[in-house]
């Protein structure tokens, strides 16, 4: 749950959250049981809980005791149906409007950091590839892959397909679709860690192209091509530069006029320090950042959570939404 | 190592041969330093290994493996109707889904 967000909801929901204190205002990662009528069983933070980098056990064994505490509930509380609770009837407009626009498609970003193995193959990093010992825990934090989504609004997708399509023809790219996927897509502070901190100075980084590789009666098929530079201050006084190449394909419906399937590879060379521990570990020396670009069929539930450049920041929820869906190359 | 002095001073008498010493230079070099690794470059060929590289594996993000709702008010109507307790994950501006 975006707790930042629905701390300043000015409706029932923002009620419920305030009420039973299920979830901590003022500092996020907490995790918390809550009945469906508001009764908090508990909340804690893993991490200060266990005392050891998110450890398993000791949140299973907290978990433990929360559904102990649920089973000497009434039963009357307990038994499905028994608690009733009616849909929204009020919606703070401000909120409401957080979703993704109607029509847009939305896009799973996997994020990987990477290293070249002895072939110069891609491969994945080892405790070998860190300027200081690292623990296993912490190894297996930074060798996972990083996510977010990216939406890609519907005007942006249909500019991209002509009525006449022609193999070997040139579409042009949207200016917008291009300083998003280079300028929030591509920036590891974004796609790695969800930060804004280390902001480029432009999110004009990179071209890309899109060519029509197969017409059938029923589909276009587009190769989407491109390469850029994210030149952007890193942190402890680095410069973060990364280098992709991007290389896709998009493959429209013509009887459904629907996007059938988006899939894009981005693989360049990273150098320079993230901000945040632990993927600071990472020395300075140039590395991988391979990121993969799925479209999600029928996304539901947490796949329609906000994308990391879109989220609220400060006190202005929508500021970063409409910015996100509208991107200027100086902003 | 006193082979290889001896062997420098073989090659420093032999400076005047120019097309000797070149040839011995590239010699050396080729002998002292490992072979480059060939560039890995994006293509068409490679595409679906590099995905399936950046992917995650099965053992990974673990959090995505469950069908998390992103609305408290329809986890409490769904908790509500089968009659279970809702565990909340009040992430930072969201859930965890970066490694940071």
């Amino acid at each position: 749950m975006d707790v930042m967000a629905a701390s300043r909801r000015k409706d029932a929901v923002g009620r419920f959250l305030r009420e039973s204190g299920c979830v901590h205002f003022k500092s996020t990662g907490y995790v918390s049981v809550v009945t469906a009528d508001g009764q908090t069983l508990g909340i804690v933070n893993p991490t200060g809980h266990n005392g050891n980098n998110n450890k398993p056990k000791g949140l299973h064994e907290w978990l433990r005791h929360r559904l102990e505490e649920w089973q000497k509930l009434p039963v009357k509380r307990r038994q499905p149906g028994a608690v009733k609770v009616a849909d929204l009837d009020e919606i703070d407009a401000a909120f409401a409007a957080l979703q993704p626009p109607e029509g847009a498609l939305i896009v799973r970003v996997t994020n990987r950091t990477m290293q070249h193995d002895d072939q110069g193959q891609p491969r994945l990093v080892c405790s070998k590839d860190f300027d200081k010992e690292i623990s296993d825990i912490q190894l297996g934090r930074l060798r996972e892959p990083a996510n977010d989504f990216m939406w890609i609004p519907q005007a942006e997708w249909q500019a991209l397909f002509d009525i006449n399509p022609r193999v070997g023809q040139s579409q042009v790219v949207p200016e917008s679709l291009k300083l998003r996927v280079f300028g929030h897509h591509m920036n590891p502070n974004l796609g790695i860690q969800g930060s804004r901190a280390y902001k480029p100075r432009s999110l004009q980084m990179g071209e890309m192209t899109a060519t029509v590789e197969e017409v059938t009666t029923n589909s276009v098929r587009l190769e989407l091509a491109g390469a850029g530079v994210l030149d952007a201050p890193g942190g402890m006084d680095t410069r973060l530069l990364y280098r992709p190449a991007l290389l896709g394909h998009l493959t429209y419906d013509r009887q459904k006029r629907t996007v059938m399937e988006l899939e894009m590879v981005a693989l360049g060379s990273l150098s320079g320090r993230l901000h945040r521990s632990p993927a600071a570990l990472y020395s300075e020396k140039p590395r991988l950042l391979g990121i993969v670009y799925e479209l999600i069929h029928n996304p539901i539930g947490g796949e329609r959570l906000r994308p990391n450049a879109a989220r609220m920041q400060g006190s202005k929820p929508l500021g970063n939404y409409r910015n996100y869906l509208n991107p200027k190359a100086n902003y | 190592m006193m082979i290889d002095v001896n062997f420098r001073m073989m090659c420093w008498r032999l400076v005047s041969f120019v097309a000797v010493a070149v040839s011995l230079s590239g010699f050396l070099a080729q002998a002292e330093e490992p072979t480059k690794p060939q560039q890995f470059e994006l293509n068409s060929d490679n595409l679906s290994k590099l995905k399936n590289l950046v992917l995650p594996q099965q053992s990974e993000n673990a959090f995505w493996k469950v069908a998390w709702e992103a609305d408290i008010w329809a986890a409490r109507q769904k908790a509500a109707a089968i009659g279970k307790p809702i565990f909340v994950w009040g992430g930072s501006e969201g859930p965890p889904v970066t490694n940071c």
